[in-house]
């Protein structure tokens, strides 16, 4: 949380020749930031971040104190002025109040009566003071329970005595769908793990620690107050706060649990304040249920263990002076060993010698220590299976350099698409509590994020090839955790050819060079004629899928029906790669390079990764077979490579061989030789 | 012989002219004066020449060649000039090969993990959905622990499992502390540098529900604040640039004690305060040394070792290096190609 503080009231407690942009830069580096000062007026306002341990700080007192520890060691005065001491003075009358936590709800409960408040505005001074701190001013009563919390942190509350006919508060779990109405008219359902005021009769008159209700709030009218303050379980008002939206500054602060000490100095202060800014007095007994008090630990710790902590040796002297500049209590054992006892506004904060550590080493200024790298040994553990991130990025850039961009993409799909991709949602692992829809599932492919992905971009751009490499989520049975697998996943308007192109050489680099292809994959998302996989040949494990978009889907997304897409198992990869390459003597004769054109007849179906397979085994001296030429997807020009790895080859030699392949292709294929 | 000498002349001449470039002239030149060309094959047979006529053959094919040679030179000078009048115009637009772009998360890792890595930290990943042990309990993070509310953490919609408790997707990369230390079975020293996708139910001009983090786990004897510092300032340095100076600030942390936030001097005002920064800082993350907790729930003993850790948005601290300002965080995972394309 952040609080506002005006330098004129933050002076009040501390006496300093520190200089506003002074206090603040020094604050910062040992204790509370500040992280802005403001001109208002003629006011300087700091803007101050409280850490969720520190709500001993979270108020003008707070930083004074804190102020008083730290200008010093840069050289500045700084005197801590006491706490204001309230004075409860016996009185007369004595009107009833009873107070009950039956189930022990709170660690304290603080109450007194006090009659012939006069309610109207508040002095010039209050009213300035809570509009800097940014709490706008109501009335004199409401606004000194405020400035009381401002000043020393603990939240209080005001009830008019008249308006809670049974003067009877009793704490208790609300019950489920019971109601009540805030004072600011806010109705809220309640549930059972919430904490209310109950006046006896059932009928709710307060939220405690976080706001009070309509039914119980001083008015105008109001002549009797109960001044209230109680020390609230922390987890259940952040709980209810939350729940509700109620995020009172109360509330704020009650869940960072202030010191219960502080309670009684909160009371005597407010009932004070109350007499001169209302003409209040007292007028009931003051009411004290605080079954038990709070005792802090004492700590041990050696001056050796803070040096070990911190990297340098502080002296017992100066650990002992700035321990006590922090109101903690040291005794001094065996002449090193230190027995400290935390402060009452400390004793949930600091519990362990870590904790003596980081007081001694903030104040003695974390800019004081030396930067210094590790020297000991460094850890070289084994590398975790299946997670290559040199390939992973080796793979990135590679297609980048193919002209594909990446995206990335949430984790998340929502039913929308789901549906609109074809996917059942009861595979996909469901969010609990989803921000949005679009956050409600985990995602198991890639797939449909890319494919509204790159309906959106196909305007900007011609051609858009994209690729996201990501983890996908499924469901394990029983206790284990849900499998995530990394996927590189391509969506392209590259034609087939160009597409399948990319997959190859991609693979052969990430170490993957002896790949079959084999033709029919009934993947979701493919053309059922027009997809096939990668598989490796020994052993046959599926590297990817890949081929044309299923039109079904290109039509659901509005898409292409011609785009190439592609899922590539990352794990796989990474598992069967072999990245190193091995070296074949460069060959010691020439190669004789040829090319054959033959006409295809009719319409009969056949594949070319088999005739080119067919082809290069045909004979030892033929090394390479490669698809030149297509045209019309009738006449094909294949380039044939002969190549003898001990002798120059004539073409005496190659001319059997040529027709042989001649013959294969009229045999087998039916094609005619053209001449 | 002499008509044909003088045949292998003219036709030279002739094929010279409409020769255009210097492999066509180097190609002719063989056909004509190779071991098998037209020039060689016809000079052979002057041994068949009666002796009487050999002198004036001889002689003839003497001028032939120097002719046919001449002529060899002079074309070949006059290619010569003409190549070196060709002209390019190198304003031209080029044509260049497809070129993609990879995405500002992927560079920002990748020079991330190249500097800690330097200094001897091991890249590792894990789990990105895991039980609430790992993301809480084992750092120090009790039930009741805000962290833990529903509007802090995405819950999966399944049953909780023993003291391992509910499935999150994990709101920091610190999770994979305690999976660390057990990975190396209790036993440091320990660098670890552990970057992954993080999750939390917040999504407005500042945040996205998904994001990235960085997570350095340093465990061994004697590892202090010092060193802490140290790796920072190195970080910095490296990352951000000699001119950037970093503070500690206290600050608080379940899973560390002392906890620190550290500040980066601000690039656009140079620290002297700017709309940016706060006051001339801009907070980078949060760091500290491991709680003895959370050594114990990693099965190391915390009085013999200690350690530091830090975990840093990878989004932000990219976006804190000069020359990227990015108001609206949201634009990196909207993946709008004409935001793609500029990285």
């Amino acid at each position: 949380m952040n609080i506002r503080i005006p330098h004129s009231w933050l002076t009040e407690y501390i006496e300093t020749d520190a200089k506003p942009q002074e206090i603040k830069d020094y604050l910062s580096l040992c204790g509370p930031s500040v992280e802005r000062i403001s001109k208002e007026g003629n006011e300087f306002v700091y803007d101050i971040e409280i850490t969720s341990n520190r709500v001993d700080s979270a108020s003008v007192y707070g930083i004074a104190r804190e102020a008083a520890a730290i200008l010093p060691r840069f050289g500045k005065k700084a005197i801590l002025r006491p706490l204001p001491k309230g004075i409860m003075q016996n009185q007369n009358v004595s009107l009833p109040l009873s107070i009950k936590d039956p189930q022990k709800l709170c660690d304290r409960l603080l109450a007194v009566v006090l009659d012939g408040i006069v309610v109207s505005k508040s002095s010039e001074k209050i009213t300035q003071r809570l509009k800097y701190s940014g709490i706008r001013s109501l009335n004199n009563v409401v606004d000194i329970t405020n400035y009381i919390m401002l000043e020393l942190g603990h939240p209080c509350h005001v009830f008019d005595y008249d308006r809670i006919k049974t003067h009877t508060l009793i704490l208790r779990f609300a019950k489920n769908g019971e109601t009540l109405t805030t004072l600011d008219g806010k109705v809220c359902t309640l549930t059972d793990v919430d904490v209310v005021i109950d006046d006896g009769t059932g009928q709710i008159i307060d939220l405690p620690g976080i706001m009070g209700t309509e039914n119980s709030v001083v008015t105008e009218k109001t002549k009797r107050v109960i001044f209230f303050i109680e020390s609230n379980n922390p987890s259940n008002i952040r709980r209810t706060s939350m729940r509700l939206s109620l995020r009172t500054y109360a509330a704020t602060l009650n869940e960072k649990r202030p010191d219960p000490e502080l309670a009684k100095v909160a009371l005597e202060y407010g009932a004070t304040l109350l007499d001169k800014e209302t003409s209040a007095k007292l007028a009931s007994t003051l009411i004290d249920i605080y079954p038990h008090p709070s005792k802090p630990h004492p700590i041990n710790i050696s001056e050796s263990f803070i040096a070990s902590r911190l990297g340098i040796a502080v002296s017992l002297k100066e650990i002992i002076a700035i321990l006590q500049s922090l109101h903690f209590n040291v005794e001094v054992n065996n002449g090193k060993n230190l027995t400290v006892i935390p402060p009452s506004f400390r004793q949930f904060d600091v519990t362990i010698p870590e904790d003596i550590v980081e007081e001694v080493a903030r104040i003695y200024g974390y800019h004081n220590l030396p930067g210094k790298l590790m020297e000991g040994k460094i850890p070289l553990p084994e590398a975790q299976k299946s997670v290559n991130f040199d390939l992973e990025e080796k793979a990135k850039t590679m297609l980048k350099f193919l002209g594909f961009t990446e995206t990335y993409s949430y984790s998340f799909i929502s039913k929308t698409l789901l549906e609109k991709a074809g996917l059942n949602i009861s595979d996909h692992l469901r969010i609990a509590n989803p921000l949005t829809e679009d956050t409600e599932y985990m995602r198991r492919s890639v797939f449909p994020s890319l494919f509204s992905l790159y309906g959106k971009n196909m305007h900007a751009r011609e051609n858009v090839s994209l690729f996201e490499l990501a983890n996908v989520y499924t469901r394990t049975h029983g206790t284990q955790l849900p499998s995530e697998s990394l996927y590189l996943t391509l969506i392209s308007s590259l034609s087939f050819r160009a597409f399948k192109g990319v997959l190859s050489a991609l693979l052969e680099e990430l170490g993957l060079s002896d790949l079959e292809v084999s033709i029919r994959s009934m993947q979701p998302f493919f053309h059922p004629h027009q997809s096939g996989q990668f598989v490796t040949k020994n052993p046959k494990e599926n590297i990817a899928f890949f081929g044309t978009i299923h039109p079904n889907i290109a039509q659901s997304f509005l898409i292409p029906e011609s785009l190439q897409i592609a899922e590539i198992y990352f794990e796989t990869v990474v598992k069967l790669s072999h990245p190193t390459k091995s070296y074949n003597p460069i060959p010691m004769y020439p190669s004789i390079v040829e090319n054959i054109t033959v006409l295809k007849s009719g319409d009969l179906l056949f594949e070319l990764g088999s005739i080119l397979k067919d082809v290069s085994s045909i004979d030892a001296i033929i090394k390479d077979v490669t698809l030149l030429d297509m045209y019309n997807e009738q006449s094909l020009t294949f380039q044939i490579v002969y190549q003898h790895e001990s002798k120059n080859l004539s073409s005496k030699d190659v001319l059997p061989i040529r027709n042989k392949i001649i013959r294969l292709l009229e045999s087998k294929y039916q094609m005619h030789f053209k001449s | 012989m002499e008509k044909d000498l003088l045949n292998i002349q003219e036709d030279t001449h002739k094929k010279l002219k409409a020769v255009k470039t210097s492999q066509e002239l180097t190609a002719l030149y063989l056909s004509v004066f190779g071991k098998s060309g037209r020039f060689a094959q016809t000079a052979k047979r002057i041994q068949e020449i009666p002796k009487d006529k050999k002198k004036t053959i001889g002689l003839l094919v003497n001028k032939v060649k120097q002719t046919i040679d001449d002529s060899f030179d002079k074309r070949k000078k006059e290619l010569m000039e003409t190549s070196i009048k060709n002209k390019i115009d190198v304003t031209i637009p080029a044509i260049t090969p497809p070129l993609g772009h990879l995405h500002i998360t992927t560079l920002a890792i990748s020079e991330i993990a190249k500097i800690f890595e330097r200094i001897g930290f091991t890249r590792v990943r894990y789990p990105e959905i895991d039980r609430e042990w790992y993301a809480f309990e084992s750092l120090n993070m009790p039930v009741n622990h805000p962290a833990r509310d529903d509007f802090e953490t995405f819950f999966i919609d399944a049953p909780p499992f023993g003291k391992l408790g509910r499935l999150v997707l994990s709101p920091h990369t610190s999770s994979g502390q305690v999976r660390e230390m057990e990975r190396m079975r209790g036993i440091p020293p320990i660098r670890m540098i552990n970057i992954a996708k993080c999750y939390r139910p917040n999504w407005d001009i500042s945040h996205t529900p998904m994001f990235h983090q960085f997570e350095g786990l340093v465990i061994d004897r004697g590892i202090n604040v010092t060193h802490l510092k140290g790796t920072f300032e190195y970080f910095a340095r490296e990352f951000f640039g000699p001119k950037r100076k970093i503070r500690l600030r206290p600050f608080h942390f379940q899973f560390t004690e002392p906890s620190f936030e550290v500040d980066i001097t601000c690039d656009m005002c140079g620290g002297n305060g700017c709309r940016l920064c706060k006051e001339g800082w801009l907070e980078l993350g949060g760091s500290g040394m491991v709680h003895p907790n959370v050594l114990a729930a990693g099965k190391i003993d915390p009085t013999l070792y200690t350690g530091y850790a830090f975990g840093w948005g990878i989004e932000r601290t990219y976006m804190m290096k000069a020359g990227i300002q990015i108001d609206d965080l949201r634009i990196l995972y909207a993946n709008d190609i004409r935001f793609l394309e500029q990285f």
